[in-house]
């Protein structure tokens, strides 16, 4: 019976006793910070100051390729000014009007009032005058 | 100064047969052509318009709508001058030279119905069954434009449909005939406006 009250007192010491291990344990204890605090951080290496380039002599462009792309502009300028003189000749600009002189006798021909029948004709495929 | 006096009309000919006329004549002493005759033979006047008239449903609409456009340009160019272009396929034996001459006195192509010396009109008729093509100026042209003018222009007409399609062809037409047109008007200036019948 003292047995079993020895160690039922001892089972209710055990606990309290690890409690307080625990506790010992689990105290937080200061460490070092992580890191430290530097207002206007490391001061940087002062940059080296450029050297200047050499200059390399450049490589001649070829003749050859200098008159070809002379003969291409040049070309291309000629187009471009055929195909603007042909614009303004058919689109008229400058609403240019031509005009011819309304002549003073005509000769009137088979009772007809407008066309005398001045004329030429052509079979298509094959050029043919069939006035002459 | 004055221009030389060896200024001289086109020679006269049959629009039918091309005999030789050696002055005005109601009807070809050879043939009897008249417009009257001519009547007769094609009978009405087909529905035309202004322009360009296709009559055979050839060209395509677009086609039609810009050939249109550079006949309208033509006229701005020369304001006393229409021309009009008429596509169409006439019955076997009948001449395009005729019926471009019947269709140019009979239809109404432009507003105000021109006459002799005031009409400088032009028109080209194209027979398309028949292949062949004619253009005639009206009474005003005449001593200006030459046949041989009138020939170029059909030429290159033919030209420009051999490798390609009609509407190429009218196209290239029009150009040349506004090239020579302006050509001539310029040395229209430099001759007398009167047209000397040959003797």
């Amino acid at each position: 019976m003292q047995r079993i009250a020895l160690y039922s007192f001892l089972l209710l010491l055990l606990p309290v006793s690890g409690t307080r291990a625990q506790d010992a344990i689990a105290t937080p204890t200061p460490s070092a910070p992580l890191f430290e605090e530097r207002p206007f951080g490391p001061r940087p290496l002062e940059t080296p100051t450029p050297m200047r380039k050499i200059k390399e002599p450049d490589k001649p462009i070829p003749v050859g390729w200098i008159i070809g792309g002379a003969a291409i502009i040049a070309l291309g300028a000629a187009i471009f000014l055929w195909g603007s003189a042909r614009q303004w000749h058919s689109s008229n600009l400058f609403d240019r009007q031509y005009r011819f002189p309304r002549p003073t006798k005509v000769a009137v021909r088979f009772g007809a009032k407008r066309c005398g029948g001045h004329m030429a004709s052509v079979r298509l495929g094959r050029s043919k005058t069939k006035n002459s | 100064m004055l221009a030389p006096l060896s200024y001289k009309c086109p020679s006269m000919k049959c629009p039918s047969c091309a005999h030789l006329l050696d002055a005005p004549a109601d009807r070809c002493p050879q043939c009897k052509f008249s417009l009257s005759r001519m009547d007769m033979k094609f009978g009405l006047v087909p529905a035309h318009s202004r322009f360009l008239t296709d009559r055979s449903g050839t060209l395509a609409l677009e086609d039609m709508e810009q050939l249109r456009g550079m006949l309208r340009l033509f006229q701005k160019k020369f304001p006393q001058a229409l021309f009009s272009i008429l596509i169409t396929e006439l019955e076997a034996g009948m001449s395009v030279a005729e019926y471009a001459f019947w269709l140019a006195n009979r239809a109404k192509f432009g507003g105000v119905d021109k006459a002799l010396a005031d009409n400088f009109n032009l028109l080209l008729a194209i027979d398309l069954a028949g292949n062949t093509a004619a253009l005639t100026v009206g009474y005003g042209l005449e001593p200006y434009i030459q046949e041989s003018d009138l020939q170029d222009v059909l030429d290159e007409l033919a030209r420009a449909m051999r490798g390609q399609d009609l509407a190429t062809g009218l196209r290239a037409c029009i150009e040349f005939l506004t090239q020579r047109l302006r050509v001539l008007s310029a040395t229209a200036r430099s001759v007398p406006t009167h047209a000397v019948l040959p003797a």
